[in-house]
């Protein structure tokens, strides 16, 4: 039943001849086994968004917004903020996804950035206390898969770094305490604290062969999946293994290496492109020019 | 009767072609009233009174018996395989029609033959609005295919790259002395011992695909074609 | 003489004639379509009215499962029309709103006569729209972009589809309504049609008409309609106009 078969069927023979290729080094749009695509970003497009950001990272596109709102804050932690990541991979960026609630995979995505944002203390979520024990900030983190061309993992994780460093508080004035009245005054804008940028890595195994960053013909034969992520002390932060295959110990250990080494490059683009370019309404100009050019090296 | 855009011109879904009624109407075109529209993005073809337009656009190949499909197995059962062929519809092979002779699932597995993942060389035997196509891959030229490279193409480009009374593929056949196959749901069989070759023939087969909708197009491909194995024969 | 009117101290039409964002009443935001935008999809277009951002993604036709729901002579046409969470002022939460599934019934019922549903039988043709921002408009926008998307896979159509939102403020016809004339104006009237056959596929209106404005509305309607259908023709015809160019 076509409907049961969640992965599109690729031809032995397309198999075969990337397997080959790969065990001499070669991938399919020519980068290198530990290259990334080309990571383009577009900042805060959405203006009714408190923070948005357009990735592209090759030709898989995701576009992740933040609104947030005041809230109660967890007991546990009455004087933090809190923060919410959530994935929505609709059909609109591949046909093997569903209409409807997330997928197992939409929500172990969620989880992965969640956890590396979480563990790399990327929030000062102590700063988003608006009054401390009864009302903090909610941040939701909404990641729309837009285009699945493989990778959506690392895609989602530089969008929401990306929006977080976009995004804004409104100023509040807190009007009476005891009844929790606040005024949220919109114009007036302090950007979301942040103290860290983690970077992630995510590796497919096909064979004996470790890639970094697959694209979605090499995530269709890849036998298991390894993401790291890294913070900006150097730690690794986060790791996740995924699908059905497994990793042999060396593997695990080159990845590392792999992340550590790279690390700060992939900041460095990242941070690159947030500071230079042009947001808002300006930044559709860029968003445009994907039609009929996704082919275009930028 | 007038007609209102020229022969080549580009229109859209929609667009008002002519007017009369005695305009023979062939694909991508049909009537209301006196008026004759496009049905697609395309291009337009006038010729004497005939009227037609080719999609630029689409990737779905549309079944039609006799044709020749390259397709993908994806699903199997004991007497047949289903088979991808880039159409709306899935198609099916059954495994009497592979051999040439009736099969006893009883006594061989049809994965003997072919497998999921397999490729498959066929011609469209029987489809029509009720049923899904059938497919036959016995006889000259049809089977699995274990060699060479397979790329994909629009389907609706295919007339394009096989060119007038399939001038275009026989030059590229002439010069590259290569081993061609154009199936018409829009793949590209290439064999060639030739690694050079190879790309030479997928770049003039992309920048067919890219400006299929140009005039002069089969004499640029022979220049780009002979230009380039001339200075690969060079060094 | 031109009346001034405020709504929740908000001026929807000052004494010069200007709307709440600087147009005069027949004129619309910027606009801009491109088409192709994804790999993935069959076809697929970006539509921006002003602030309201929507793309739209079409597959097929491809078989229909289960096939008990399949039609034997025709495709069947299914919408999905999304709000993105953070494309509107609260955040909206995912779970589809009884205005998306509205909404997503009236689109697909304008782009059905369209469609030649009857080359396809037993298939189904998927149309997917997101709006990414919103701000008055995006019912008429995402039908705008599902005809791009649709042409842009390949589907045959009659025709392209074509909307717009008009209304009232006070005794003022507007045309192309952003959210702040969407909520408190008089009259939205969002229509769609395909200017190749004349015939009206979407036509809906919240709010209060007199008779006299109403006939009036249309006609404003149908003649700004057919200058968006100018830009839709030219947003699909883009691609290859500009490869014969650079060829001269």
């Amino acid at each position: 039943m076509i409907s049961e078969i969640r992965k599109e069927i690729l031809s032995n023979i397309e198999k075969e001849m990337i397997i080959n290729r790969l065990t001499k080094g070669e991938r399919e749009d020519g980068r290198g086994l530990f290259d990334f695509r080309n990571i383009n970003i577009i900042p805060a497009p959405v203006e009714k968004a408190e923070g948005s950001a357009f990735v592209n990272l090759g030709k898989t596109k995701v576009l992740v917004g933040i609104k947030v709102s005041p809230a109660s804050p967890f007991p546990d932690t009455p004087n933090e903020g809190i923060f919410v990541i959530n994935t929505e991979f609709s059909p609109v960026a591949s046909p093997l996804f569903e209409l409807g609630p997330p997928s197992e995979y939409a929500i172990e995505v969620a989880r992965i950035v969640d956890r590396i944002i979480r563990s790399s203390e990327m929030i000062k979520l102590e700063e988003l206390a608006i009054i401390p024990g009864e009302l903090v900030w909610m941040i939701n983190i909404d990641v729309y898969a837009i285009d699945d061309n493989g990778n959506l993992i690392d895609a989602s994780l530089i969008g929401a770094l990306a929006a977080l460093y976009v995004g804004y508080l409104p100023r509040v004035e807190i009007i009476d305490a005891d009844r929790k009245k606040i005024e949220i005054i919109k114009e007036e804008k302090r950007p979301i604290p942040l103290k860290d940028m983690p970077v992630s890595f995510t590796f497919a195994k096909i064979k004996d062969i470790l890639l970094l960053d697959p694209t979605r013909v090499e995530e269709n034969i890849m036998d298991a999946r390894l993401t790291l992520a890294i913070n900006n002390n150097g730690e690794i932060c986060s790791v996740q293994k995924g699908e059905g295959g497994g990793f042999k110990l060396e593997d695990i250990l080159l990845a590392k290496d792999i992340a550590l080494k790279k690390a700060n490059d992939i900041r460095k683009i990242v941070n690159d492109q947030l500071v230079k370019k042009p947001r808002g309404e300006e930044a559709w100009n860029e968003i445009r020019g994907l039609s009929y050019g996704s082919n275009k090296k930028s | 009767m007038p007609i209102f855009i020229k022969n080549m011109e580009i229109v859209v879904p929609g667009e008002l072609i002519a007017q009369g009624k005695n305009y023979r109407l062939l694909e991508g075109v049909y009537q209301l009233d006196d008026n004759i529209y496009s049905q697609y993005l395309g291009i337009l073809y006038v010729r004497e009174n005939s009227i037609r337009v080719v999609p630029l656009q689409g990737n779905f190949y549309i079944p039609k018996i006799g044709d020749t499909v390259i397709g993908i197995v994806i699903d199997y059962n004991p007497v047949s395989w289903t088979i991808d062929i880039r159409a709306p519809y899935l198609a099916r092979l059954d495994a009497s029609d592979f051999l040439g002779k009736p099969i006893d699932p009883n006594k061989e597995k049809i994965t003997k033959y072919m497998d999921i993942g397999d490729v498959v060389i066929a011609k469209v035997a029987v489809t029509d609005r009720a049923t899904n196509p059938q497919l036959v891959a016995h006889g000259k030229g049809l089977g699995k295919i274990n060699r060479g490279k397979i790329i994909a193409v629009p389907p609706k480009k295919v007339p394009r790259i096989l060119g007038k009374n399939r001038s275009m593929i026989k030059m590229i056949r002439e010069i590259t002395q290569a081993e061609i196959k154009v199936s018409n749901n829009g793949y590209v069989w290439i064999i060639s011992d030739n690694k050079t070759i190879e790309s030479l023939i997928i770049s003039a087969i992309q920048k067919i695909i890219m400006e299929a909708h140009l005039p002069g197009l089969t004499e640029k491909i022979r220049d780009m074609l002979s230009r380039q194995i001339k200075n690969q024969k060079n060094n | 003489m031109m009346v001034v009117l405020m709504k929740n101290n908000l001026i929807l039409f000052d004494e010069k004639g200007r709307r709440s964002d600087g147009r005069r009443w027949n004129e619309l935001r910027p606009v801009n379509m491109v088409v192709g935008v994804l790999e993935r999809a069959d076809g697929s277009a970006i539509v921006e009215t002003g602030r309201t951002k929507v793309l739209a993604a079409v597959y097929g036709p491809k078989e229909m499962y289960p096939k008990h729901l399949a039609m034997p002579d025709r495709a069947i046409l299914r919408v999905a029309y999304r709000m993105a969470s953070f494309s509107v002022e609260e955040r909206k939460k995912p779970h589809p709103s009884r205005r998306e599934i509205e909404l997503s019934k009236v689109i697909k019922e304008a782009l059905e006569p369209a469609i030649i549903l009857e080359d396809f039988p037993r298939t189904v043709i998927d149309v997917y729209i997101l709006v990414l921002q919103a701000d008055g408009g995006t019912r008429v926008a995402s039908i705008n972009a599902a005809s791009l998307a649709l042409a842009d896979a390949g589907i045959p159509m009659r025709g392209l589809v074509t909307a717009i939102a008009v209304g009232r403020l006070g005794n003022q016809i507007i045309v192309d309504l952003n959210d702040l004339e969407d909520k408190y104006g008089d009259a939205d009237m969002p229509i769609a049609y395909i200017p190749a056959t004349g015939e009206i596929t979407l036509f809906q209106m919240d709010g209060t008409m007199p008779p006299a404005m109403f006939d009036k509305c249309l006609e404003v309607a149908i003649e700004t309609l057919n200058k968006i259908h100018e830009f839709q023709k030219e947003a699909l015809k883009s691609k290859y106009i500009i490869t014969k160019k650079k060829m001269n």
